[in-house]
């Protein structure tokens, strides 16, 4: 029953990642290299504080799979004792790249704890009818509204890391976060909506990408304008990096909605993730891709809009 | 009004629409019956430009699908997303500007609770509501009276000969045959992905009978309940 289980757990994941538009095999290389780079560099700039961050984001993944709903469903099936075990072993397979990470960096309490830890939340339901979360974002919809509130704990801990940033005089640390509150944004048009959303809109593909354009700038200039106003006022001559890599951040949310919107209606998309990829390693690539994938947004959501 | 000419839609080498021709006139209601898999819902797609499709729909007012409020049988929500959120969200894709959304919760849904808590039938009423305050001149309502409870099936009936007195075209299926012959002026009958039937309301017993006929007391027979 539980290889059952887990047998179509993964197959639905990598019809998700499929209908996301990528090669599973290839997301699964690319979490790894994420979370092992990622990782490093935590390590590397912060090492006080780095096995709690790694502990930190392994839960938060794990509390995904927590949802009252979720665990509700699985209890009904399995019964509550093959639930727990499913959702332990659940929790452990998230928790082995970390893991991993906190071996390789001698971390040995904390890669012992990790486990112990994500056991532990297999036990933990979260109610999904959680306190609804305020946004500054609600009359623009919906992108930022929905992403704020998935990822509020990761937005609570990269403006964490910018204040740790300045209690220890280390600036680069400051500019990382903010680079990485802008790779949160682009995570909110990660996947292009349900139809219905972009059939509503009495707007033609020009102007429904324009105005999706705008929106983005303008929420991911006030999701990072608190940072952007701590990192400068910490380090005023620095202004400018400040802004760059502001500048660069929005380049990126823009890259990422014309990518999705190429794709749309999605899991149409083979070569386009290589270009993606390869735009995001080498940043000037983005501002060449961007024309491209905005032409080819617009041919896609001419059948949808007027 | 809208009107179909020749509506043919294939997916693959599947035929499912096969010569659809309609009209449907300002002020008046439609009900579209027919069994599961006969075509409703691709019309309807078809109707909101949703489907490429072979013929011509046109509407006095162009492009139909910018004054066509659209409800799906089963509407797809965001998560994290709150009610009063999901009505702004659809009245600002059709440049609409509402006050007092609390006013005109008549179904009186918790507008603050994120969708995902919501019911089914509360589900149903939101997404009814969003599109009626939506400011639409014609509506294509697939199943709006699924899991809906009395008092708002009551309402919803109001709420179409309401449509009716405001000139509005009104298209609708449903698989619950009274509420079909309380609101619609005609009833189309689709059947293998052809409207075999268009039944005034004088006849809509007639229809009623005919469905509750022998075939499907047959069908039951065939089970072999003992």
């Amino acid at each position: 029953m539980l290889t059952h289980y887990l047998i179509l757990q993964f197959k639905l994941l990598n019809r998700n990642i499929r209908d996301f538009g990528m090669h599973p095999l290839l997301a699964y290389v690319l979490i790894f290299g994420l979370i092992a780079g990622l990782g490093t560099l935590i390590f590397q700039r912060m090492p006080n504080y780095a096995p709690y961050i790694i502990i930190g984001i392994c839960v938060l993944l794990q509390m995904r799979l927590s949802q009252k709903q979720r665990t509700d469903f699985l209890q009904i099936v399995y019964g509550n004792k093959t639930k727990h075990l499913l959702r332990i072993t659940e929790n452990l397979i998230i928790s082995i790249p970390f893991v991993v990470l906190l071996l390789v960096e001698n971390q040995y309490i904390a890669a012992v704890a990790l486990p112990i830890a994500s056991a532990i939340l297999a036990f933990v339901d979260l109610s999904s009818k959680s306190i609804v979360l305020p946004t500054p974002f609600s009359k623009s919809p919906y992108e930022f509204t929905v992403g704020f509130r998935k990822s509020f704990l990761f937005i609570l801990m990269v403006y964490g890391l910018s204040v740790i940033s300045v209690c220890v005089n280390n600036l680069n640390l400051g500019l990382f976060s903010l680079f990485v509150l802008c790779i949160i944004c682009t995570t909110y048009y990660g996947k292009v909506e349900n139809e219905y959303y972009v059939w509503i809109f009495a707007e033609s593909p020009n102007k429904y990408l324009t105005h999706k354009i705008l929106t983005a700038i303008k929420n991911t200039f006030l999701m990072v304008f608190p940072m952007m106003a701590l990192l400068t006022a910490f380090s005023p001559d620095n202004w400018w990096i400040v802004l760059l890599i502001t500048a660069i951040g929005m380049i990126l949310v823009i890259a990422f909605l014309l990518a999705a919107y190429s794709t749309y209606p999605p899991g149409e998309i083979g070569f386009l993730e290589l270009i993606f990829i390869l735009a995001v390693f080498i940043p000037p690539f983005v501002l060449v891709v961007i024309p491209y994938f905005y032409v080819r947004s617009i041919n896609r959501l001419k059948n949808t809009l007027v | 009004m809208i009107k179909i000419v020749d509506l043919h839609k294939s997916y693959g080498s599947k035929s499912v629409l096969k010569g659809i021709n309609a009209e449907f006139q300002s002020g008046k209601t439609y009900g579209i019956i027919g069994e599961n898999g006969a075509g409703k819902t691709t019309l309807f797609r078809c109707i909101a430009g949703l489907e490429r499709f072979d013929g011509t729909i046109t509407s006095d007012l162009q492009p139909l699908k910018n004054h066509l409020g659209l409800l799906f049988a089963e509407p797809y929500f965001f998560d994290k997303i709150t009610g009063e959120e999901y009505i702004r969200l659809l009245c600002y894709a059709r440049h609409k500007k509402i006050d007092n959304i609390a006013d005109k919760n008549i179904f009186d849904l918790p507008l603050c609770q994120y969708v995902t808590t919501y019911s089914t039938g509360m589900k149903k009423k939101l997404a009814l509501l969003a599109v009626l305050l939506q400011g639409n001149e014609y509506f294509v309502l697939d199943e709006p009276y699924n899991g809906i409870d009395i008092n708002g099936s009551i309402a919803l009936t109001e709420i179409l000969l309401k449509l009716k007195d405001l000139n509005k075209t009104v298209i609708i299926s449903s698989h619950i045959f009274s509420t079909l012959s309380d609101t619609c002026d005609e009833i189309l009958v689709l059947r293998n992905g052809i409207i075999t039937e268009t039944v005034q309301r004088a006849d809509f017993q007639k229809l009623e009978d005919e469905i509750k006929g022998s075939r499907i007391k047959d069908l039951v027979n065939k089970l072999g309940l003992e």
